[in-house]
């Protein structure tokens, strides 16, 4: 049966796409000459061409893993979405999350990723000196590729972006040219501990690119743009690959060296196969899936609260902003009736007001939401083939 | 397990040197993302003619309470020089790397230091020496691994070293490597990854929906149940010399199943309830969720 929320998705009317303008042939000539021959029609000079799948490399897939099981302490404080009051602590926002850089080079239409690096909690741009900036500066004495591609975020979330990796997402747009190439890789660590692995590749959407760019995300751009959480990101194919010698290290994991007689006490290999148990885990396993759906919907409203307050706050200062002008008009109509000096009429124009919120947060929790439910769904698939069994 | 080629070596657990409580590490346990780095910075070497044939960097990670253990979690390269007569290790680099990466929250600290070569010679003793100073009072460690893919060495030789002063007076270009065993370690998380990627060639997307993995798990049980019950038939039948450890074996396994499947029935029936509803309420939910956002574009639109 198909899923009613897939159907819905799928009736959004499409955001106006931008039509690709034709490209010059002759910067490109001019340009040729830096890149050797063999590269010549590949690198994308002028982001003549969309990316269309990630291909990373297995260091940086290992890396994400690695950095995904790092002890970590709590995010600190000014990452947390300026408002009120904090959001209640659940079991769900007890897991920090992980956030990385990647780094890399798009060429022809594959954006491959060579290497990556983990950022510290509380970073929110990659401008000059910021941490990503001094480390990149140390990297390239080495001569690793300096040039940012995209973020990595590794969550127990279900799945899905969080607000700090879409800043830093618009942040990597902006220092890579604001072409559209940001890649944002998304590994669930909530199924890794249930041994399904869930590493995602996406791209920021093409409405939500324009609320990028401003870096916006209030209630006008969101509407201009047609922008909800399953149309902020589009989902781009991803395969792994890995160069030579670390696939003959990867090959020494599996394969045993010399021929010795095998004993059923100890595995011979470093990495002996592995079974995924066939016992029915769903009794256990989806009451946790069901108390996480359960404190993303907690999030999900205390951040709903959070803005409907915002609102009305904007809402009364507007009133009031409103009484003062029509009293100005008044007295000075009194004045001009007598005669004396008016004052300067106060501009319609609200100074030091309450900003609009950004929804930003909204949307990443509905699609938190979402990506668990999803979760959700997809535990119980497996218990019902397992029941079967 | 260990990543090296079996030796038939003991290694000993040597008491203290000196008089404070501190051992040499025994063990060596290595994250797979470490080696997979170490020899990306290794094919990232410069090809120009006067550097060496070996890069060399920093390995971070942590310790074990006395010592003994160490836990490799991560490493970086340094650039260095190296040439018949002298060798240079860029350490303001090291410096600043390490104060940048302790921001990351990670508890991690120095370990010791890895070069991309089997040799081990009065240039690896200075060296050394220079990181026995940074992770003092502690040993510290340093790995090798063959890029040269050397026969002998049976594939890349990973070895760990600890080193002891040798000599009558102590002098920092004389030491004894002693070599210490190198294991794999992972957690249990990432053990879907590690499979996705030692998969026969070409390696599957990672982002595929969980159900394929059971069903690959389900053909390779069925796989090697077929395969005991070939050696079971070709035993009775006389055809193969019975191994009574694998005998045993099967007989424990056999016996573990047969005991559990009296209470199936009713558990079928309970977990189907639940996993139907749970996946109605599913569905449900994200209808909801697509609705609301939608709802919260409409608001904004001015009444026609």
């Amino acid at each position: 049966m198909t899923s009613m929320a897939a159907a819905l998705a799928a009736s959004l009317p499409a955001a106006i796409t931008r039509t690709a303008t034709p490209q010059q042939s002759t910067s490109s000539t001019q340009q040729s000459k830096q890149f050797p021959q063999r590269l010549e029609g590949v690198v994308d000079v002028e982001a003549a061409r969309e990316v269309e799948s990630v291909s990373l490399n297995s260091l940086v897939f290992l890396k994400i893993m690695k950095h995904s099981t790092d002890i970590l302490p709590p995010p600190p404080a000014n990452t947390l979405q300026q408002d009120r009051n904090a959001p209640p602590p659940t079991a769900l926002s007890s897991h920090t999350d992980c956030l990385g850089v990647l780094l890399g080079l798009d060429l022809d239409g594959v954006m491959e990723v060579e290497d990556s690096f983990a950022l510290p909690g509380g970073e929110t741009s990659l401008g000059a000196n910021s941490y990503s900036d001094r480390l990149l500066t140390h990297l390239r004495e080495v001569q690793t590729p300096d040039s940012p591609v995209g973020v990595y975020l590794s969550t127990h979330n279900g799945g899905f972006a969080t607000r700090v990796s879409i800043e830093l997402l618009s942040a990597v747009e902006k220092v890579s040219g604001g072409r559209g190439k940001a890649v944002l890789i998304v590994h669930d660590a909530s199924k890794a501990n249930g041994g399904d692995l869930s590493v995602k590749a996406y791209r920021l959407g093409e409405g939500a690119r324009e609320a990028a760019k401003l870096g916006k995300w209030d209630e006008k751009t969101l509407t201009e743009n047609g922008i909800t959480s399953s149309t902020l990101l589009s989902s781009l194919p991803l395969n792994v690959t890995s160069p030579a010698l670390i696939s003959a290290f990867l090959s020494t994991l599996t394969a045993s060296a010399e021929q010795v007689q095998p004993s059923l006490s100890s595995p011979s290999v470093p990495l002996p196969p592995t079974f995924s148990p066939l016992v029915n885990p769903t009794s256990t396993s989806l009451t946790s899936y069901l108390q996480n759906t359960l404190d993303s919907l907690t999030l999900h409203s205390h951040e709903a609260n959070n803005i409907a307050f915002l609102t009305r706050q904007i809402a009364r200062e507007k009133v009031k902003h409103e009484q003062t002008i029509k009293d100005r008009e008044e007295e000075n109509a009194r004045r001009r009736k007598q005669g004396l000096s008016e004052f300067p009429t106060i501009s319609a124009e609200l100074k030091n007001g309450t900003k609009e919120p950004s929804r930003l947060e909204m949307i990443c929790l509905g699609g938190t939401v979402e990506g668990l439910a999803k979760g959700m769904g997809a535990e119980a698939g497996k218990g019902l083939v397992r029941n079967y069994l | 397990m260990s990543l090296d080629t079996s030796s038939s070596a003991i290694h000993l657990n040597l008491p203290p040197t000196s008089s404070t409580q501190i051992r040499p590490p025994t063990l060596i346990t290595v994250h797979p993302s470490v080696v997979a780095s170490i020899l990306t910075h290794h094919s990232r070497k410069s090809t120009e003619a006067d550097s060496s044939n070996r890069v060399i960097g920093t390995l971070m990670g942590s310790r074990s309470e006395n010592g003994q253990e160490i836990d490799i979690r991560s490493s970086f390269a340094v650039p260095h020089k190296e040439d018949e007569n002298q060798i240079a290790v860029d350490m303001p680099f090291q410096q600043g790397m390490m104060q940048l990466l302790g921001k990351t929250g990670a508890k991690e600290s120095i370990v010791g230091w890895y070069a991309t070569h089997p040799t081990l010679n009065a240039y690896s003793a200075l060296i050394q020496n220079y990181f026995t100073g940074e992770t003092s009072p502690h040993p510290s460690v340093h790995l090798t691994i063959d890029t040269e893919l050397d026969p002998s060495g049976k594939g890349l030789g990973i070895k760990g070293w600890v080193s002891t002063q040798l000599g009558l007076s102590p002098k920092p270009e004389n030491c004894a490597f002693l070599p210490v065993p190198v294991v794999i370690k992972y957690a249990d998380s990432e053990r879907a990854a590690l499979d996705l990627l030692t998969a026969p060639a070409p390696t599957p997307s990672p982002s595929l929906p969980p159900l394929p993995t059971l069903s690959a798990s389900l053909t390779q049980l069925s796989t090697l149940i077929d395969q005991a019950l070939t050696y079971v038939q070709s035993v009775n039948s006389g055809s193969q010399n019975p191994d009574a450890e694998v005998g045993r074996y099967l007989l424990e396994g056999l016996g573990r199943w047969s005991g559990s499947d009296n209470e199936d029935e009713g558990g079928v029936k309970a977990g189907l309830q639940d996993t139907l509803t749970v996946s109605y309420l599913s569905n449900l939910v994200r209808s909801q969720v697509e609705l609301a956002g939608r709802l919260a574009l409409l608001q904004q639109t001015p009444a026609s």
